[in-house]
């Protein structure tokens, strides 16, 4: 008969005497023979592929890569691997069938090249050595652009291979080149960041077909200019800033002969360039095609237009502020107009971008709103009509999330 | 129940460099030493609610504290530390992560500085006279920094650890900007219902600045505080420490004062632990005993005897339930865990872990009926925040240095003002009965308020209560159901856990024959939301071995022990004592057999968490039809 079951507790007692009791009898040999255990995984597959064909297959790697958390580097060596193999193979057999699909197949070349890029991520966390760690990325990227243009020698017009190209430069920039970087770092002959940059925008293409991975190079650049614009203002960052505007940063002026300072000095067109490539991004993606990319593509696309208006918006509400001299009266209205026009633009780009269970998207635009509230007259019947679109929206978002941003209304109600 | 101290007191070995008193006073504010400002502190102190505690704004000179927050902030490294309890960074010096040496501050000359005028004769005086806490230890000093950021917390304690006398905190938050109330982090303190029983909510919250320090008086079984989590991302940095009992030598020792105040805490431990403060924690720990007839049920199934009934088409050979039972389980239950494959699959699971997670439990249409019913409660309808303003069917578990949630037990509405109150509830116990709180529920319909959501979660305690589906769970864990309970609960962001506690026996039922000494116990996780993964924002229910029950074996007195267990922190949950860590998620059943070396908690809710966690709580005590052998 069998024994009275075992508490979680006893179980587990058990089963680790049981395991230190077979550790000393198995002996090393037995140890050498016991089989690794495999790590085995589902690969969903797109419709209407083929399951034994080999290059379909490693899409659906590739894909079950880009659509996940990407913290497996396992899964990153297997796809390289895969697609070593598959050179190697249509070679030596002289397959020449195999050759010459891969050949014409630019998802081939871009996934070989974005998990070679993607696994700099992984390799800056493990080498400790500066040093090598630097020489083992510059490797990595350097394979990665190979492989980037090995594809685009077959197939030259391929937009996907130039995505590809500048997503790997826009990886490569920060993780290369600028986390080496001190305040006191001077330019060498070797490296021209605004070259490179300027590479990565002429190879970069809106492509309805890889709409999230054109998306993905626009966060990328997004990031970087960030990366640029708060260059030297790290520590401030990790000590913690907060929804408190009393700490905008300044941006840190570099010196000429700072490796960033030409970046830096174009920060503001080159934003310009990204909203406009969002703009347009927006038009190739439908909510029913894909939900959550609509939404946030729409969503960085509102967020820059607010970032463009910040600028106009501080010189009108220059007048409001006793401590500061006064502005004319035109220089007013023209940076009201303008930063009008932009929270216009980005708010029904962010209303776009409200999600019905995610109540910090509709806060989005109410927060836009009460920045349009800001720039409209004082006491002006628009300014009454979109404090009061904020309050509605902010009182629901409080019900919905006890009262996460009460203090954003409490702010509104008080002024 | 076991729980240890961040860090232990230093008792001075050697004669510590002192100050002149001159010296020590001119580095305090000077309005300190004005004996008009000492009598109104006491004064203040001595009537303050809940219990006596004070406050004094830039107290120590301001130029040492900045000098102190530097070295903090360039010498000392700091771990990120979460147990039931807490989250927060403790320090540990650069030389030594583990912890930070008191006893050699030699690089850290203005955090030196500060501990001697802290522990000064000068100030101690004037800390015993304001606080009326008499003569304090010099030798004994006790000191930690810590930093919580975005996310940190310290649940309700009272501080009780050995000799302690006074707690202090003082306060280095940025020197130059204005701590802000909606940043969280405020000391919040709590009263009590009567001794050891703390009430649900604070009655008083500080907001710390820098420079300002917080102290109350040690008092077992009243001295509740928490430390409200951290919002924003900013370093709410801190000295936490304490004042002891002086030592034999010191001026205002009294021989065996220490013993017995240490020996009083230990019996106030016990207390906690004991059925008479039972009788006051809501929702209570007893499970209600079934029916005889409905046991035999159970009975008959484990051991084949229903297989005389020739009337009854079972599921197959091995699995005797039957097929309208199935179907009445289907109404529920996804099909794939009701297919004889299926529940065979669950069985060996459980028999190899003793215990079993069953993901997407409930079948579609309930899965998408209750998600579509929560989400829609989440977004629409305002959810209590204090246990004044929670309304039936809805009540708030107590006290809370045990747990805070919302919960629905099958009975009336409770609220708990007094001690009165929960002695009247005692006088009047009542079972569960959902079937009754349904019919109030659909009665209590307004226009308002169409109790869509509540009806929905008490349908499903119904079915989970039902003899259809703990044949069900008989089934699969081979165990008999001897007593019930199920609670349905929601945990509300920024508010709302449970603190590590072993299950108790049924102690009715422990003479049955084959009754096994541990519960069996069923979460059914029903969390609409997404972000738990990570455990980032808590939320996850965790179950860890109590290591204690090793250690009990090792050489230490009784005594010793429980000293020990006076303390308040509780050991980190890393390591190899966790057994699972199950986030929240939807509709995931979470099966345990528990015995009683192993602890349960559900981590506070964080309020940066999107939605509530909300869960079905199950537990049965359990009798096996096996032989022993």
């Amino acid at each position: 008969m069998a024994k009275r079951p075992l508490g979680l507790g006893k179980k587990n007692r058990e089963k680790r005497r049981k395991l230190e009791d077979s550790a000393v009898t198995q002996s090393s040999d037995d140890k050498e023979k016991s089989p690794t255990p495999s790590n085995q995984i589902d690969i969903e597959l797109k419709d209407n592929t083929d399951p034994d064909n080999e290059l379909h297959q490693l899409e659906g790697l590739w894909l079950n890569y880009f659509n996940s958390d990407r913290e497996d580097e396992m899964l990153l060596n297997g796809i390289v691997h895969e697609c070593d193999r598959l050179l190697r193979e249509a070679k030596l057999n002289n397959q020449s069938a195999i050759e010459k699909q891969i050949a014409e197949n630019e998802i081939f070349y871009a996934i070989y090249a974005l998990a070679l890029s993607e696994l700099t991520i992984f390799k800056s966390g493990e080498e400790e050595d500066s040093e090598k760690k630097s020489k083992l990325i510059a490797e990595f990227f350097e394979n990665a652009i190979d492989r980037c243009e090995a594809g685009l020698t077959n197939l030259p017009d391929s937009e996907l291979l130039n995505l590809v190209h500048s997503k790997i430069i826009l990886q490569r920039i920060p993780l290369q080149y600028i986390s080496t970087m001190k305040l006191d770092s001077k330019k060498t002959e070797k490296l021209d960041l605004l070259s490179l940059f300027e590479l990565a925008k002429k190879k970069y293409f809106n492509i309805s077909k890889h709409a999230d991975l054109s998306y993905e190079v626009l966060i990328m650049m997004n990031d970087l200019l960030d990366i640029i614009e708060n260059f030297g203002h790290e520590n401030e960052i990790e000590e913690g800033l907060d929804s408190d505007n009393e700490e905008d940063l300044e941006m840190v002026e570099l010196s000429e002969e700072h490796p960033l300072f030409d970046l830096q000095t174009k920060v503001s067109e080159n934003y310009d360039w990204l909203r406009e490539k969002l703009s347009e991004l927006t038009g190739l993606v439908s909510a029913e095609d894909n939900k959550s990319l609509f939404h946030n593509i729409h969503r960085t696309a509102g967020e820059l237009f607010l970032k463009q208006a910040e600028e106009p918006a501080l010189i009108f509400m220059q007048q409001y502020d006793n401590d500061e001299p006064k502005v004319d009266v035109s220089k007013l209205k023209k940076a009201q107009k303008e930063s009008l026009d932009l929270t216009t633009n980005a708010l029904k780009y962010l209303k776009k971008a409200q999600i019905e269970d995610e109540p910090k998207t509709w806060v989005q635009v109410a927060e836009a709103y009460i920045d349009l509230g800001n720039l409209h007259d004082y006491k002006s019947k628009e300014q009454e009509n979109a404090y009061s679109e904020a309050e509605k929206i902010l009182t629901r978002a409080n019900k919905a999330t006890n009262g996460k941003f009460q203090i954003i209304l409490d702010n509104l109600l008080e002024n | 129940m076991k729980r240890k101290a961040p860090s232990n007191p230093v008792t001075q070995t050697q004669k510590q460099l002192s100050l002149e008193d001159d010296k020590v006073k001119a580095l305090f504010n000077q309005k300190i030493w004005d004996p008009k400002f000492q009598d109104e502190l006491k004064d203040e102190i001595a009537n303050a609610k809940p219990y006596n505690w004070g406050t004094i704004h830039d107290l120590v000179d301001d130029d040492l504290l900045r000098a102190v927050r530097k070295e903090i902030e360039t010498e000392i490294h700091f771990t990120k530390k979460e147990t039931d309890i807490y989250k927060v960074n403790q320090s540990g010096d650069l030389a030594n992560l583990s912890g930070l040496d008191w006893n050699d501050l030699s690089r850290l000359p203005n955090m030196y500085k500060l501990r001697q005028i802290l522990y000064s004769e000068k100030y101690r005086d004037f800390f015993g006279y304001v606080t009326g806490a008499g003569k304090l230890s010099a030798s004994k000093t006790d000191m930690s920094v810590n930093t919580y950021t975005k996310g940190c917390h310290l649940l309700t304690h009272d501080d009780v650890i050995g000799s302690r006398r006074i707690s202090f905190i003082l306060y280095l938050p940025d020197p130059d900007r204005k701590w802000k109330s909606h940043y969280g982090g405020g000391l919040r303190l709590f009263p009590s219902i009567k001794e050891n029983i703390p009430y649900t909510d604070p009655c008083a919250k500080l907001v710390p600045q820098f420079n300002q320090i917080a102290f109350f008086k040690v008092q077992p079984g009243f001295s509740f505080h928490d430390v409200e989590e951290v919002r924003v991302d900013k370093h709410r940095l801190s000295i936490q420490g304490w004042y002891h009992i002086p030592q034999k030598g010191e001026d205002g020792y009294i021989p065996g004062e220490e013993e017995a105040w240490i020996d009083q805490n230990i019996s106030t431990l016990a207390q906690l632990e004991s059925r008479t403060l039972q009788d006051f924690e809501f929702p209570n720990a007893e499970r209600e005993i079934l029916p005889f007839h409905q046991t035999k049920h159970y009975e008959r199934l484990l051991t084949g005897e229903e297989d005389n009934n020739k009337d009854c088409k079972f599921l197959s050979e091995a699995l005797k339930l039957t097929e309208r039972e199935i179907q009445y389980l289907s109404q529920y239950i996804s099909p794939e865990h009701l297919t004889a494959e299926g529940i065979t699959k669950l069985q060996k699971s459980f028999e190899d872990n003793s215990s079993l997670q069953i993901e997407s439990f409930l079948n579609d249409p309930k899965s998408d009926l209750l998600k579509k019913l929560i989400k829609h409660d989440e977004l629409n309808k305002e959810c209590p925040m204090e246990a004044k303003d929670v309304k039936a069917p809805w009540k708030t578990a107590t006290p809370s240095h045990k747990w805070r949630y919302l919960y629905m037990d099958g009975k009336s509405h409770e609220y708990f003002a007094t001690e009165e109150d929960m002695l009247e509830n005692l006088n009047n116990e009542e079972p569960s009965n959902f079937k009754w709180l349904k019919e109030t529920l659909i009665n209590a319909k307004t226009s308002n308020n169409d109790n869509e959501l509540e009806i929905a979660l008490v349908d499903l305690a119904q079915f989970l209560k039902s003899l259809i589906f703990k044949k069900y769970i008989a089934t699969l864990t081979l165990l008999c159901p001897l007593a019930e309970k199920v609670i349905i609960r929601r945990f509300r962001p920024g508010k709302d856990f449970t603190l590590a506690t072993k299950c108790n026996l049924s102690e009715v039922l422990k003479g049955v024959e084959g009754f096994v000494d541990a519960v069996l116990e069923a979460t059914l996780c029903l969390t609409p939301s997404n972000g738990w993964t990570s455990g980032e924002v808590g939320g996850y229910e965790l179950y860890m071995a109590d290591e204690t029950i090793d250690e009990e074996e090792k050489d230490d007195t009784q005594y010793e022990r429980d000293v020990e267990d006076a303390t308040v922190y509780r050991r980190d949950d890393a390591g190899d004592s966790v057994l699972i860590n199950k986030p929240a998620s939807w509709n995931s059943l979470n099966l345990v057999l528990r015995d009683e070396s192993v602890m349960e908690f559900v981590k506070y809710i964080s309020w940066g968490a999107e939605s509530s966690r909300w869960d079905v709580r199950i537990q049965w005590d359990v009798k096996s039809m096996e032989s022993d052998v």
